[in-house]
């Protein structure tokens, strides 16, 4: 059985324009000690699925359909005060802006007893051996506790973080671009950590990013989102390989590769649809150098085209050469937005 | 805040002497003879040029000694101390309501955002915040004074009452009996602005990442909104007490009118009135001084309640 299972889970928000349709029927699932990597661009509903499984939404979000098994229960159903119960304690979170997620005007200290205190149900000395033994598993000295989220290094936030999402030993930990606002020598760092802990405490991760060389580095699944759907799914070498969605195609040239330090990044022209009032067809239409009359009338839906790895594209057969021409500059010039 | 008290002296030492009208007039019998009002005029020291005044005036005040009221013939010392405690009373309690109500009201104005609670407490507020004081006066006097008489009409003693001491008085329950409905009106004044600046605040501070991540750990929704929003909300509300307090100490000539208050309000307008330089100058030091002070306590709270805020010299 999977731990999470995410069975087309939709979160929408109602706005002034009207309902956002920002997380639109995803579905993914997750074995204990495995991990995943959601990756996509800007707004393309990775952090809203997130908030969607914990139910921490906006006030103006809402899920009108879906389903998300944690451990075999549909965690949906549940009232908030079972979810309450079970957030940090199974399921926790490194969020997306480590460096404003701590409370400024407490102590490290006195946000990582709060949480074990009350959720862990630690007494205070207990608490705070756990705290030091959290800060040395992160290589934080244990002195810092007592500083103010102020007084840290963006790189130290992070690592604080990092040790408070598992002070409750969870089964499942979801970060949300949990390097991004890193230098590279750092970001490299915490991900070799995380995946070190991840192993070493058996813990499951739902990674969002929306660097795909960040998910390369640490997830077994990758899935590719855009404009709140799953476009691609599968395991990370698949995906990262051998695309056969143009989207995951076209996501790849944005980043420097190190095995061709020379060539040139291939952005994608145009942004994503509206999705107050997405269009009919398929939601890459607009920018896909590949696109046919069909895919503007009819919606792909995820078919698996190898073992394993599935696509929303209706391009099906001969994907290698399609791959070969995404390579290239031209390819992507041609598109007219 | 030395610096900022000299140019206040300055200025209101010239702003009275400035002004037209003798103090004499108010002090005087008219029928005095000119000769009688010369030597009344140089006991005060009137007869000085206006340089030598002033120079007497700061030496004086620098010693604490502000001169003796033309009015009342008593020293400016005793008679602000006569009335002063009555303001601060009436300033503290309000204050106080004002400010519990004011912060608890607007954190739950935040919490039900969007809900027609929400609409309906904010039209309220700004009608408290836009009804003139005297009116909110006289309508509190008449409905609770005068219809029911539940409360007295004014002052701030039962007639002929006389208190041994100001412990007497505060323990006294006529006193309270007395400060209440003026405080009430004042306090009503008063609620609009922590109420308001709390609920901007606290819709400010709940977007913040820390107060997501403290309801994504599983804390109580209660727990979420008082020490994670609520916390971080109140920082510009205590400054804004802070300096409230200054502006109580001598805003409050309409309440202490309507309730025929003896306070530091009326007691101004009436040094004013009468040209009474030193009284007045004395009463307008006093509240210059509370302002300052006020806002110096103002930083030195922020530094206290929010550790990013430092008093050491930065680099």
């Amino acid at each position: 059985m999977a731990l999470l299972e995410v069975k087309k889970l939709k979160v929408y928000y109602q706005t002034g324009r009207g309902v956002n349709q920002a997380v639109d029927g995803i579905s993914f699932e997750l074995d204990q000690g495995s991990s995943i990597g959601l990756v996509g661009e800007s707004g393309c509903g990775k952090s809203t699925t997130v908030k969607g499984i914990v139910r921490v939404m906006p006030t103006n979000a809402f899920i009108p359909e879906g389903e998300v098994y944690f451990n075999g229960s549909d965690i949906l159903k549940s009232a908030e005060k079972e979810m309450r119960q079970l957030r940090w304690r199974d399921i926790s979170i490194v969020p997306q802006a480590a460096m404003d997620s701590l409370n400024p005007v407490y102590t490290v200290r006195n946000q990582f007893l709060e949480v074990m205190q009350l959720k862990g149900d630690l007494n205070k000395k207990q608490a705070l051996v756990r705290a030091k033994e959290l800060f040395a598993l992160v290589g934080l000295n244990s002195d810092l506790l007592n500083y103010y989220p102020h007084q840290f290094s963006g790189g130290m936030k992070q690592r604080a973080v990092i040790a408070l999402a598992l002070a409750l030993n969870p089964r499942l930990i979801i970060t949300d671009e949990p390097v991004t606002a890193l230098d590279v020598i750092v970001q490299h760092q915490i991900l070799n950590e995380l995946k070190e802990l991840r192993q070493q405490l058996g813990l499951a991760m739902v990674m969002i990013t929306h660097d795909i060389s960040v998910v390369a580095q640490t997830c077994d699944q990758i899935a590719v989102m855009y404009a709140g759907k799953i476009v691609e799914k599968g395991k990370g070498k698949q995906v990262l390989k051998n695309p056969l969605h143009p989207y995951t195609m076209g996501l790849k040239n944005c980043f420097p590769n190190l095995n061709q330090p020379n060539k040139e990044l291939i952005a994608i022209a145009g942004s994503p649809p509206d999705l107050i009032d997405p269009p009919p067809g398929c939601r890459f239409y607009e920018r896909c150098p590949f696109a046919m009359t069909q895919c503007q009338l009819e919606e792909p839906g995820l078919e698996e085209l190898e073992s394993g790895h599935l696509s929303a594209c209706f391009l099906r057969e001969d994907i290698d050469q399609y791959r070969n021409k995404a390579k290239e500059v031209e390819t992507w010039l041609q598109v007219i937005i | 805040m030395i610096l900022t008290m000299w140019v206040i002296a300055t200025i209101l030492f010239f702003i009275f002497r400035l002004m037209p009208g003798n103090p004499l007039v108010a002090y005087i019998d008219p029928t005095f003879t000119e000769e009688q009002q010369q030597i009344l005029l140089k006991q005060f020291g009137l007869d000085q040029p206006l340089w030598y005044q002033y120079f007497v005036f700061l030496k004086n005040l620098g010693q604490g000694e502000l001169g003796d009221s033309f009015f009342f013939r008593d020293s400016v010392v005793n008679v602000i101390g006569k009335v002063l405690p009555n303001t601060i009373y009436l300033m503290l309690l309000s204050l106080l309501l004002a400010y519990t109500i004011g912060i608890m009201s607007g954190i739950y104005l935040a919490w039900k955002r969007g809900e027609r609670i929400e609409t309906v407490g904010i039209v309220l507020t700004l009608f408290t915040r836009a009804a003139p004081q005297f009116w909110v006066g006289m309508i509190l006097l008449a409905v609770f004074s005068f219809r029911f008489g539940l409360f007295p009409s004014g002052g701030a003693s039962a007639a002929g009452t006389v208190y041994a001491s100001e412990w007497e008085k505060l323990l006294s329950p006529s006193f309270y009996h007395h400060l209440f409905l003026p405080a009430l009106t004042l306090a009503i004044y008063l609620l609009g602005l922590p109420l308001l600046l709390m609920r901007s605040n606290m819709l400010d501070v709940m977007k913040e990442a820390y107060v997501d991540m403290a309801s994504m750990r599983g804390l109580s929704k209660l727990r979420v909104m008082l020490k994670y929003a609520a916390r971080n909300a109140c920082l510009p509300v205590v400054t804004a007490m802070a300096v409230g307090i200054g502006y109580a100490m001598g805003g409050n000539v309409v309440i202490e009118t309507v309730f025929s208050w003896p306070g530091l309000g009326r007691l101004l307008v009436k040094a004013v009135s009468t040209s009474d330089y030193p009284l007045a100058q004395g009463a307008f030091i006093l509240i210059a001084g509370v302002m300052v002070i006020m806002n110096f306590v103002a930083d030195l709270l922020y530094s206290i309640l929010d550790p990013r805020v430092t008093l050491e010299n930065r680099r």
